[in-house]
This record gives C-alpha cells, structure tokens and sequence, in this order.
C-alpha cells in the first residue's frame, strides 16, 4: 500500500496519482517546514523559559508537517528521545488583541490554530474566529492563517489566502511559516491584530 | 530472464503492411516495460493503440442515414436558430445523392419537416428547413421518438444510421423516457450524438442517452459554432470504418481490469459489460484512417519475475456494409517483471496521459459529490483539480475550476455554464497529445491473429 503524502488516502501499489486528491504520488516529497534536525532538536534546551503554562506541554513538532516529510526520518526517529523533547520545551502563552473591534482573544491551546472566519454554509470553523469583528467585510479568509508551535515558540503560516497576511507590515508568503514575537502587528486583509505575550 | 519464447517484436507490424486490406491494428504500450516483482498486489496501466487504415475495399459505398432533431423552442429564435438552420442547409449540401437524410423538428410537440429520403433534391430540403420558427417549449422525448420512427424507414439499406439532436433546454417529466429511446436506438442500431447549446441543458441526461448507443455528447457554447460542430460530425461520420466496437478481455487468474478509459478522440470511462471472467468494453464507432488509444488500469497479483502473458484483448467490430460483417483482432499481452525497476523507467507520454485521466477522474467524482449534496467535499476535490490542471499547464480550465469553487464556497451552487466548460474541458484535455509519440513501442505482443 502507497500512502497519499497530502491526503493520507491508501492507494494501490502502482499508482500514479491519487485517486482522493489527484496528488502526483510518485513526486519527490519535501518537507514544507524547515523542521529543525533531530540532533538540534536534542541539544536545545529551554534556555529562554518560557511562562509556565498549567496545561500539559505539547510535542515539539507540530502535526501539519508530519505527513509531508519524509517518512523514514519519523520512524527512524527513537521512542525514548521523543518523551524528551515532549517534556522540554514550554509554551509562550499569549493573547491577541482585535484593533478593529478592540476584542482581546486567548490564543487556545491547540497544536494548530486556525485563524479565520467560521462559515455556516460551507461547515468552515476557525479557532480565531474573527466572524464578529465583520471579518467577511475585511476581506479574512474562512482558513486564513494558523498558528503553528515549535519548541514552544508560536509561528504563523499563511494557509493561502486571499487577500495575504502582513507580519510587521511586511508581506508574508502564503505557506512560509514565520516567527511571532511579543506586540507584533499581523494584518489578515484588512483585520489588523496584535500579538501580546503575557508577561 | 523470459520464461516464455518471445517471437519477434516486428511481426504484427509486418503482417499489417503486407495484407493492405486488414482494416485495423491492435498494440499496446506498457508503462513499465518491466514491472516490480511485490509480494501484494499492484496496479499496472498500459495503453492500447488501435490504429485503422485509411484506404479500405470495404465499406466506401455505404450510404448514410442521417436524421437532425432540432430544438424549435421560442428560447432558440434568433441568432441560435439561425445558425441551426444555416448547419442543417449546409448539411444536406454535404451529403450525396445516395445518402438519406430526415429532418424533425420539436418543441412541445415534433414536426416532420423532411421526411426520409434520398438527397435527390437539394434545394426543396433546404427551402423546407427555412420554415422552421421558433416557438413553443422543449419536449425532447417526443423529438427522439419522431427521430427514430423517421430514420427506421431507411435502415434496411445501410448501417450508418446516425441522429444528431441539437437542443438549447431542459426537458421535463421525460427524462426516464429519453433514455429508453436511447436503449431503443442501440437495439436497431441507431446512434445517437446529442449537442447542447448554451448553459440551460441537461448535460447528464444526454450523456446518458448517448452512452446507451455508442454516441457522444458535445457542448456549443455559441450559436456561431454550430456549423462548425456539424460539419466535423458529417466528417467523422462519413469516415466511419467500424460502427460499433466492443473491447473485451481474457484476463489471467488473478489479473483484475479495473478501469477502462477511452482517450481520444475525447476522455471517457467505459462501462464493463458481460461477466467479470471476460469484461467487454463498448468502444463505439471508429473512423478510417484514425488512432484510437484506451487506457488499461489492471490490477495485478503477487508475481515473481519473468513473463507473462497476463491478458488477451480481442477487438470485436462491425464494417457497415449491408450484412453487417464481423471481424475480430486478437492481441496477447505479455508484461515483463523483474526483481527491482527504477521510476524513471516510467513510459513519460503514458504518465501524462495517465495524469489527464485522473483529473477528468477527480472532477467526475466531484460532481458526482456535488450531485448527492456533499459539497464541501466536492469543493475540496474541484480545488485538487484546480491544482492538477495547472500543473499541467492548463492554466484556463483551471481558472474556470478555481471560479467554481468560488461559487460553490460563496454560494453552495455552480454555474451551469461553468460545470459544462469543466466537464467538456477535462474531457478534451487528451486531444493534443500525439499519440505518434508512443512510438516506437515498448510492449512485446506475443500472438497476433485475425479470425
């Protein structure tokens, strides 16, 4: 059995595409965030301590890449080494402020969150829903962003928007992940929200 | 590393140049020349090649039997009517003096405006064409009927028998009926092409009623293409070498035929018939002088490397001359298999074809989706065709796909027009691969036999 790198569909086999999603399986698969290596992912320690979080921490890599790198890096990667890297790195913890309706937002804690517009019709949720801050007026997509955890430290993703995302005034490229830090201006369209860590 | 004798590669090919009067050859393309040898099962594809000669002693005197039935409705006056009247005058100059020819046209009701007969006289069809008004609504059942009770007076004297229906609506309550008429066509060999024009019609019920005889649906999107249309079908229609077809296989123990795809001179999936030990393909009409190509998917069992002789495909056809003869080509497919084989053995002009069709696949299934109300889903998959079609380069279709999906995500609905250019579109998308390309072949044809 083949496995789909961007569906996980099962195929036969033999096959070229996928029969889910058409995606070429015999492509070479790369891996679409530079995930840091094995080795560095060891060495580093929590050095810049994070806020304590009460929750249990999260996995150093996040979910979304997985099926996308390659799969013999995840197998070959040892059991006992993962219980380390899960117990290490803690979450920067932090709110984002709406600065067209001044709401202030949790980030949740979730491995992926997705910043966007909840939509009735087409069963769309985002867990930033910025559906009453008149997001569909500010030209937000439904899936805009995600936020994306490594080593504790939040990065964001454009997930193919429409209209683009801005870090800091500066274009963001659809799929790149990017590094937020404290009081960072993000604009998705025309929404603009800010990142405050709490202290 | 073969286990079994292999005569030479040549040796159809020799067989075809020297006997001028065999109508068709039969090949096929594998697209490993040699397979991984899996412990599990795994799919193979291969491309079959039916090439057909352009001179042939047979069949050249066989007059056509060709009935229109044309749309009248009020929503075709004008420009759309004009045009249809402008095709059918321009049909009849086509068509010689041994050919037959019938006109009906129907709104709520059909109208025979030239009954069957010899084309003997050009200007009195033509002056009876210009009658024609627009007026009244659309009942496509009744059209088809009057069609084939028209076109059955001319059958017993030639096997070309072909209706060309033309409409611009939808029909209502009629549906189940047209598709019996379809059955009926097919039973006294009739085939029908029906031809949408604009957005408004029912793109699925024609294809069904087409897919029962052997015919094909097309899709107008002008009034100012109608001629055009018409005038390549006449063509085609006129080269007909073979009027029916069937493609059936003989397949090894084990050996599955999974998928059967038609590639030019449009994509389409073909419906098995016959049990499952020995599936039968209906191929439809093939035109003298043509290349014909089908997409074979096969799912293969466990086996150790060497040759085999997986399948037997035997090409079953009908030349049109009165009696209806029958000829059958037989092809033996061996594949090979060896312990390891690398990707970039992969046959490149296969893969293309192979990409096209899982595109055609994906959108099929999307509105397949899309029909049984699961939109999101269908959404999702129209967007991986969006992505696949630029892949390829297509960079028009896919922006028509991309605007579906803005519709259906803004909406929940498509567009009518733009459902019709994405099914037409990725049907289409195999018309200008070369398939001269294929050549020299790869495969190795064990026996090659002509009954």
């Amino acid at each position: 059995m083949l496995i789909c790198p961007s569906c996980r569909a099962e195929q036969m086999n033999g096959s070229l595409f996928c029969s889910e999603c058409g995606s070429d399986l015999k492509a070479a698969v790369m891996p679409t965030l530079g995930l840091p290596s094995e080795k560095t992912l060891v060495a580093s320690t929590p050095a810049l301590a994070p806020i304590q979080f009460s929750t249990p921490p999260v996995l150093a890599a996040p979910p979304a890449p997985k099926p996308r790198s390659a799969p013999g890096s995840i197998s070959q990667q040892p059991p006992a080494r993962r219980t380390v890297l899960s117990s290490e790195p803690m979450r920067y913890d932090f709110q984002i402020v709406i600065l067209n309706t001044g709401r202030l937002v949790e980030c949740p804690d979730k491995d992926n969150v997705i910043i966007g517009r909840s939509d009735k019709i087409t069963g769309d949720s985002a867990d930033i829903d910025l559906a009453y801050d008149n997001a569909l007026g500010l030209g937000v997509s439904r899936r805009h962003a995600c936020i994306n955890f490594r080593e504790g430290r939040p990065y964001l993703t454009d997930l193919g928007s429409l209209n683009r995302t801005w870090l800091n005034r500066q274009i963001m490229m659809r799929g790149q992940p990017y590094q937020l830090k404290d009081s960072d201006e993000i604009r998705l369209g025309n929404a603009i929200l800010k990142v405050v860590f709490k202290p | 590393m073969s286990n079994i004798p292999v005569p030479p590669d040549n040796m159809e090919e020799t067989a075809a140049e020297s006997v001028p009067e065999e109508p068709l050859t039969l090949d096929f393309v594998p697209s490993y020349q040699a397979f991984p040898s899996l412990a599990e099962q795994q799919l193979a594809y291969m491309l079959l090649l039916i090439r057909t000669q352009s001179q042939t002693a047979l069949s050249n005197h066989t007059p056509l039997n060709i009935c229109l039935v044309l749309d009248h409705s009020s929503s075709m006056r004008g420009e759309k009517l004009f045009q249809v009247k402008a095709a059918a005058r321009q049909v009849v100059d086509q068509l010689t003096v041994a050919d037959f020819f019938s006109l009906i046209a129907f709104n709520d009701r059909p109208t025979t405006v030239v009954s069957c007969q010899k084309v003997s006289s050009r200007e009195n069809i033509k002056a009876l064409i210009d009658n024609i008004e627009g007026k009244g609504g659309t009942e496509l059942a009744a059209g088809l009927h009057a069609g084939i009770q028209e076109i059955r007076r001319a059958t017993p004297f030639t096997n070309l028998n072909y209706i060309l229906l033309l409409t611009d609506g939808q029909t209502y309550g009629d549906a189940d009926r047209c598709v019996q008429l379809g059955q009926d066509a097919a039973n006294q060999h009739i085939v029908i092409y029906p031809m949408g024009i604009g957005a408004d019609w029912n793109e699925d019920l024609l294809e069904t009623v087409a897919a029962k005889c052997g015919g094909a649906s097309e899709y107008i999107e002008a009034a100012d293409q109608i001629v055009r249309v018409f005038m390549q079908k006449i063509n085609q229609l006129r080269s007909t070498l073979a009027q029916a077809s069937v493609l059936s296989f003989q397949a090894l123990p084990g050996v599955t035929i999974k998928k059967v795809h038609r590639i030019n001179p449009n994509i389409v999936q073909l419906e098995p018939t016959g049990d499952a030990a020995r599936p039968a393909f209906q191929l439809g009409p093939l035109g003298r002088g043509s290349e014909y190509s089908v997409l074979v998917e096969m799912v293969l069992p466990p086996l150790p490397p060497g040759s085999y002789r997986v399948t037997d495909i035997n090409l079953c056809f009908q030349l049109p001359d009165a009696k209806l003869t029958q000829q059958e080509t037989t092809l033996a497919v061996g594949l090979n298999f060896a312990e390891a084989t690398k990707e970039e053995n992969l046959n490149p002009e296969i893969r293309q074809v192979i990409e096209r069709v899982s595109a055609f696949q994906l959108q099929a299934r999307a509105w397949q989706e899309i029909a049984d109300g699961d939109i999101v889903s269908g959404t999702k998959r129209l967007a991986a065709v969006s992505t696949r079609l630029l892949s390829m380069g297509e960079v028009d279709l896919a922006a028509q796909v991309k605007q579906e999906v803005q519709n259906l995500t803004a909406r929940g609905v498509s567009s009518s027009q733009g459902k019709k250019k994405i099914k037409y579109g990725t049907r289409g998308l195999t018309g200008d691969i070369n398939l001269a390309d294929f050549l020299p072949r790869t495969g190795t044809a064990d026996v090659s036999k002509r009954k």
